[in-house]
């Protein structure tokens, strides 16, 4: 259909450009929290969301947001004293924080695949990462903070022989041994110095999803999805000890600074803390409302932080002595909560195309504009489904963009592949632009020219760019199809210099293109056959329409009164015959010389008849409904 | 229009089908209607129009009467011979078409009356048609001028060519070939599906696939007209004696169990599970089940696909039915040692991780994650086709794999109720037929079938349609002796009692199904017994010889085997060979052990 050239970035994968639909500030996690890390010296807890925010609670209030990832981050680790985060993410970056000030000063673009884990020895203040591309690289931290602009190159030391998509790892303070859980269901070890390859550990019978390390490097404790827990002697390099106290999979664990206990969470929403001496001993600390991702204990290790796949996280206090002894009963409250958000789990993009309606976890209903970039309504725990059926629209517009709920926000991607983002082209009336109804306007060129309007690259003197604005806090993501992120930048932030000179490397050519010349040669096209109804009378018509019907062709969104004057005008009348008007000029002389006028004219199509302000494409969609070429019947009403 | 032409040549005595000429068609087939049903009510009747001319049998060479190639119809051939000797297909197949045909008349009972009212044909084709099928079905009331369904008219030609093969038996006489050309069933399979067009050698498995894809449509058509006509069903024997359509008691068993293993699952299972149960499984409701559609009783399967998502690890379910197996061949040095149900249980049972570009869409994550997948078989069908992925499609045009793949003559059951419980598995398969292609390409190659001598108990323990006394069963008795052997012999292992053997020797007084008189098979005494007495003069048991019996197929020529003599021929060859094992159908046995 679309005549536009391909990205023109040479061999490079084609470059999509995405945007999330968020508040200015987004203060509460809109799902899942994957990890968790205390500061005790601030008293503050730091929060890695899957809605690719990692936020900060100062005295357990929400203190900022550190955005910068594009996708699900699954793990941190605060260094440095707590000067410094690192973070891991589905995006298949790893970003060094300044922690303090919460802005993003490095990122690590080494791993292929989502980034699940990392591990910290913090005696070598020492960090690796791991993740879905099988490998583990080491990193050393004050070069990865010392990192600038100029001086941008790193070495890392990469740990190899793992076979399996790696979910977990640890390491202990000292950094003499590392630890990876994967799907190979085994668990496998190196020596972090040497980076020598030490051995392999079977035993659990599925993936291994949580893994601690003694201090000393003797003992590892496994969680794995097929339910158990598994104590490892790795001198002896054997199952010492096998937990199952939990029902399904095991997803986190701590241990007590002594090894003394462990604190294992998972699937079935239990943490439970085990003696290992005596794993008998056990006491379930809390049932959360929802499979458990993380725990974190609180600065005096009296109570733990506990994350879920729901965005609430909660601090619960620990057995003591006491309640292993049974002489008290466990606390069935949490001693603390930070209030998250609801994440959006369905979205239905409404006929306009530019509308979605929206339920959250919470069961809230609301519309968004995706023109707009922000939330235009909020309709309340209402019908889902009512409420699509009531919005319905009998209205054909082609899809011009794909979205994803992953992050539990909207995020819109625009592209050039199997969904052209410069394929609708709405009157400029109903894109409620211009009241002007025969002016037509892009979607896909509107919401760019909106998403760019600040950035220098664009030429300033192109006539009034955008009917539209979008929020300035509205994220802008480069990134390549179905990959990796190449660039995310906030659209009020796009004037800076340093962005502006990314900006010009990154933004792909197919944009810049579209924002420059005015795509009219692009227009969709819908193939037709006009015929007259067996009640038109022979008399009227000229002479070529007894004969096999032309096959015509016409800008999809031309509206059936077009259509109409086409017949006024070359079937009946006195014309030549040819096609409407690509250009959809409008007939000035509406009736023709027998006195008939355009509004005598009744299109039909498989039987039902048309409403003159109905595009060819709605009628192609909704009453055509097929994919061969359209045919549309057309007779006289009124006719003297 | 074939049969009367038989026929005419049946009364001459030679039996050759010819065709003359498209003009002499054409007037037969106007004759046609009225004639066949008086040929079908004779061969119902145990009429034969030659009987006086078999005074003295003498020993033919085939124990059965065999079908000839009429030019690269080698595929053909072998599948017949192959569902002729499938497990009670073919008790099955005439019940379907004996059904079908008592349904028409009724339906142009009624037709005649209402056209005596003047309103021909509108009452019946009238509003309810809804596809095209049921249309053709509407107009088979079908005594008449209306032409009935393609897919019908495969079905009843399939049958019509079971009862030529049956007659033959019957009728056998000296220096007779007893060879039959399936010219008009194979007219028919070319006028339904165009692939079989040509004299080209074509796929045998395309063609079991076609067959009985068919016979299954034609039984839902059944299905399908008897509710079009509620008035009729009640007069007909088809609502009430269709649950009694026999099924073998071992196979009745086990869909008991199955059952009851797929509760247990769903209950266990603490996943978000959604079962996606595509068409027609389970979707069926009662009305369906009332007509007892038997290719999907014995030869449908349900796969059941599973995938976990290892983010959230949820679990989604998908079950699929399927008609045959695909097998790939992947046979390497160091199976030589394995157990051949291994091979086969690793081959079709499947695990798979979805990673890298090829991450699974969670529902639940929203999003592409990491996820595992397994194949298994939530139900194993009674006679499971496992094709062995010979052809394979290169640039170079498809090419045949000849790679050795064993066939054993017993398969441990890998459907997942058998698979969890290890040793003490619920069922077991017992090889009944094989199809071999023998050559180097499938445009070259010929076609053979290696088929069990069936015992054919479900004719004992049919309860439907008995002849009105019990007079027919001095036929069905003769036609019976050869396998009264089996029955009285008691079963040697305690595990692997084929129960209906029992179940038949108890009742062996009863009388048998009148389809046995009609299109069984009928196996040549003299042949069978010399075939016997030659394995007891090379020292083998009798009753072992019986059991062990088998029957090459090689289009005009069948000759009886021993199982050792097919295990020979299907063993591995050093060197390799290109006469490789394609299709094999095994029969699904239920272990009597665990109750």
């Amino acid at each position: 259909m679309s005549t536009l050239k391909p990205g023109g970035q040479g061999g490079r994968k084609k470059v999509q450009v995405s945007m999330v639909i968020c508040e200015a500030e987004e203060k509460r996690h809109r799902s899942g929290v994957n990890a968790l890390q205390v500061d005790p010296m601030l008293d503050r807890l730091y929060s890695a969301g899957r809605d690719s925010i990692v936020r900060v609670y100062e005295h357990e209030r929400y203190h900022q947001s550190m955005e910068h990832h594009t996708d699900w981050v699954n793990d941190i680790v605060l260094c440095c004293g707590g000067r410094n985060l690192i973070s891991a993410s589905s995006d298949t970056t790893v970003k060094v924080w300044n922690a303090h000030k919460g802005f993003c000063m490095s990122t690590l673009r080494t791993h292929k695949d989502y980034v699940k884990a990392l591990a910290y020895a913090k005696d070598r203040e020492q960090v690796a990462s791991a993740g879905l591309d099988k490998s583990i690289y080491l990193w050393d931290v004050n070069t990865l903070t010392a990192l600038t602009a100029s001086n941008n190159t790193v070495t890392t030391s990469s740990l190899g022989g793992n076979k399996e998509s790696i979910y977990s790892l640890a390491m202990n303070p000292p950094g003499s041994v590392i630890v990876s859980g994967s799907t190979e269901k085994a668990l496998r070890l190196w020596d972090p110095r040497s980076c020598a390859k030490l051995f392999k550990l079977k035993g659990h019978t599925d993936n291994v999803k949580a893994l601690v390390v003694s201090r000393d490097g003797c003992h590892c404790i496994s969680g794995s999805s097929d339910c158990s827990i598994k104590v490892w002697n790795l001198g002896a390099q054997r199952c010492i000890q096998t937990i199952n106290v939990h029902t399904d999979s095991v997803w986190a664990l701590l241990a007590t600074d002594n090894f003394a206990y462990v604190i294992s969470g998972g699937r079935d929403k239990k943490v439970i803390m085990t003696e290992l001496k005596n794993p008998e001993n056990s006491i379930t600390v809390c049932v959360e409302e929802a499979p458990i991702l993380k725990m974190c204990f609180t600065a005096d290790h009296s109570a733990i932080w506990v994350s879920t796949s729901e965005s609430n996280i909660r601090c619960w206090k620990l057995p003591t002595e006491k309640h292993f002894k049974g002489e008290a009963s466990m606390p069935t409250n949490p001693i603390s909560l930070i209030q998250g958000g609801a994440a959006i789990k369905l979205a239905v993009v409404l006929n306009d195309k530019r509308h979605i309606l929206t339920k959250d976890t919470d069961n809230n209903v609301a519309v968004y504009d995706v023109l707009r970039a922000r939330k235009m309504e909020d309709l309340g725990p209402i019908n889902f489904q009512e409420e699509l059926k009531n919005r319905f629209k009998m209205v054909y517009v082609p899809n011009w963009f794909n979205f994803d709920l992953k992050t539990g926000m909207l995020t819109i991607h625009l592209g050039q592949d199997e969904v052209d983002c410069f394929s609708a082209w709405v009157s400029a009336r109903d894109a409620g632009v211009k009241d002007e109804p025969d002016q037509k306007v892009n979607y896909g060129k509107l919401l760019l020219q909106a998403l760019l309007e600040h950035w220098r690259g664009v030429d300033p003197n192109i006539e009034p760019k955008s009917y539209f604005s979008v929020p300035v806090h509205t994220p802008l993501i480069f990134s390549e199809v179905g990959g990796r992120t190449l660039y995310r930048v906030l659209v009020g932030d796009t004037k800076g210099e340093t962005e502006t000179a990314l900006l010009n490397e990154t933004v792909p050519s197919w944009v810049t293109s579209s924002l420059e010349d005015n795509c009219t040669s692009k227009f969709i096209k819908v193939q037709f056959y006009l015929q007259p109804h067996s009640s038109v009378p022979s008399n009227l018509l000229k002479q070529d329409r007894h004969k096999k019907p032309d096959r015509l062709v016409a800008n999809d969104f031309i509206q059936c009164r077009k259509v109409a004057e086409h017949i006024l005008d070359k079937f009946l009348g006195e014309g030549g015959s040819g096609s409407p008007g690509g250009d959809a000029e409008p007939t000035p002389n509406a009736t023709s010389n027998n006195g008939t006028t355009v509004d005598q004219i009744e299109l039909t199509c498989n039987d039902q008849v048309l409403d003159p302000a109905m595009d060819l494409r709605t009628v192609k969609h909704f009453i055509w409904k097929s994919s061969a070429d359209l045919t549309l019947y057309y007779k006289l009403i009124n006719a003297k | 229009m074939t049969i009367l032409e038989d026929d005419v040549n049946l009364e001459s005595g030679y039996y050759k089908r010819k065709y003359e000429d498209a003009e002499e068609e054409e007037e037969e087939e106007h004759r046609y209607p009225a004639k066949k049903l008086f040929l079908r009510g004779n061969m119902l009747n145990g009429y034969r129009a030659n009987e006086h001319r078999c005074i003295g049998e003498t020993i033919n060479d085939c124990p059965v009467a065999t079908l000839s190639n009429t030019g690269n119809t080698c595929y053909l051939n072998s599948v017949l011979y192959t569902l002729r000797f499938a497990p009670t297909f073919l008790h099955n197949l005439h019940h379907l078409v004996d059904d079908l045909l008592k349904l028409n008349s009724r339906v142009s009972q009624t037709k005649a009356k209402s056209s005596s009212l003047g309103r021909n044909v509108g009452p019946i084709s009238g509003p309810s048609s809804r596809s095209t099928s049921s249309k053709d079905l509407l107009s088979l009331g079908g005594l008449n001028d209306i032409p009935k369904s393609k897919v019908q008219i495969v079905t009843e030609k399939l049958h019509e060519l079971f009862m030529i093969l049956h007659n033959l038996e019957e009728a056998r006489k000296k220096d007779s070939n007893d060879t039959c050309q399936p010219v008009a069933f194979l007219q028919a399979v070319r006028e339904a599906n165009y692939i079989f067009e040509g004299n080209q050698q074509q796929d045998a498995h395309e063609l079991l696939v076609y067959l009985l894809d068919n016979i299954r449509e034609t039984c839902d058509l059944l299905t399908q007209q008897a509710q079009h006509f509620p008035e009729l069903i009640v007069d007909t024997e088809v609502s009430s004696n269709s649950k009694l359509w026999n099924v073998r008691k071992s196979w009745k068993k086990t869909k008991k169990k199955d059952k009851i293993v797929i509760s247990e699952e769903e209950c266990i299972d603490h996943c978000v599970t959604d079962t996606e149960d595509s068409n027609s499984y389970d979707v069926l409701g009662p009305e369906r089940k009332k007509f007892y559609n038997f290719v999907a009783e014995d030869f449908e399967g349900i796969t059941l696909r599973r995938t976990t998502c290892l983010e959230c690890e949820c679990v989604t379910e998908r079950k699929e039915p399927f008609y045959d197996i695909p097998v790939p061949i992947n046979f390497t040095e160091d199976d030589y040692d394995v157990d051949p149900s291994v091979i086969y249980r690793d081959a079709c049972v499947t695990s798979e991780k979805l990673c890298d570009t090829n991450k699974y869409i969670c529902d639940n994550c929203l999003r592409h994650n990491e996820a595992s997948r397994e194949v298994t078989f939530e139900k194993l069908p009674n006679i499971m086709v496992l094709q062995l992925k010979r052809f394979t499609t290169t640039a170079a045009g498809v090419q045949k794999v000849n790679t050795y793949m064993p066939t054993p003559l017993r398969m441990a059951c890998f459907c997942e109720s058998c698979c969890k419980k290890g040793e003490n598995s619920l069922h077991h398969y017992e090889l009944c037929c094989v199809i071999m292609h023998l050559g180097a390409a499938m445009a070259s190659g010929h076609y053979i079938a290696y088929v069990k001598a069936s015992d054919q108990s479900e004719y004992s323990d049919c309860s439907r349609d008995l002849p009105k006394t019990t007079l027919s069963a001095s036929t069905s008795e003769k036609s019976l002796n050869f396998f009264k052997y089996f029955k009285s012999k008691p079963s040697s292992s305690n595990n692997s009692v084929i129960e209906h053997k029992n179940g038949v020797a108890s009742k062996s007084l009863l009388p048998v199904c009148k389809s046995m008189s009609c299109c069984g098979v009928k196996m040549n005494k003299n042949v069978v017994e010399n075939a016997i007495n030659y394995s007891r003069r090379n020292g083998q048991d009798p009753w072992r010889a019986r059991e062990d019996m088998w029957l090459e197929c090689d289009d005009e020529s069948v000759r009886p085997i021993t199982s050792q003599e097919l295990q020979d021929f299907l063993a591995y060859k050093p060197g390799g060979t290109t006469s490789t094992p394609y299709l094999l159908f095994y029969s699904k046995i239920t272990e009597s052990s665990d109750d």
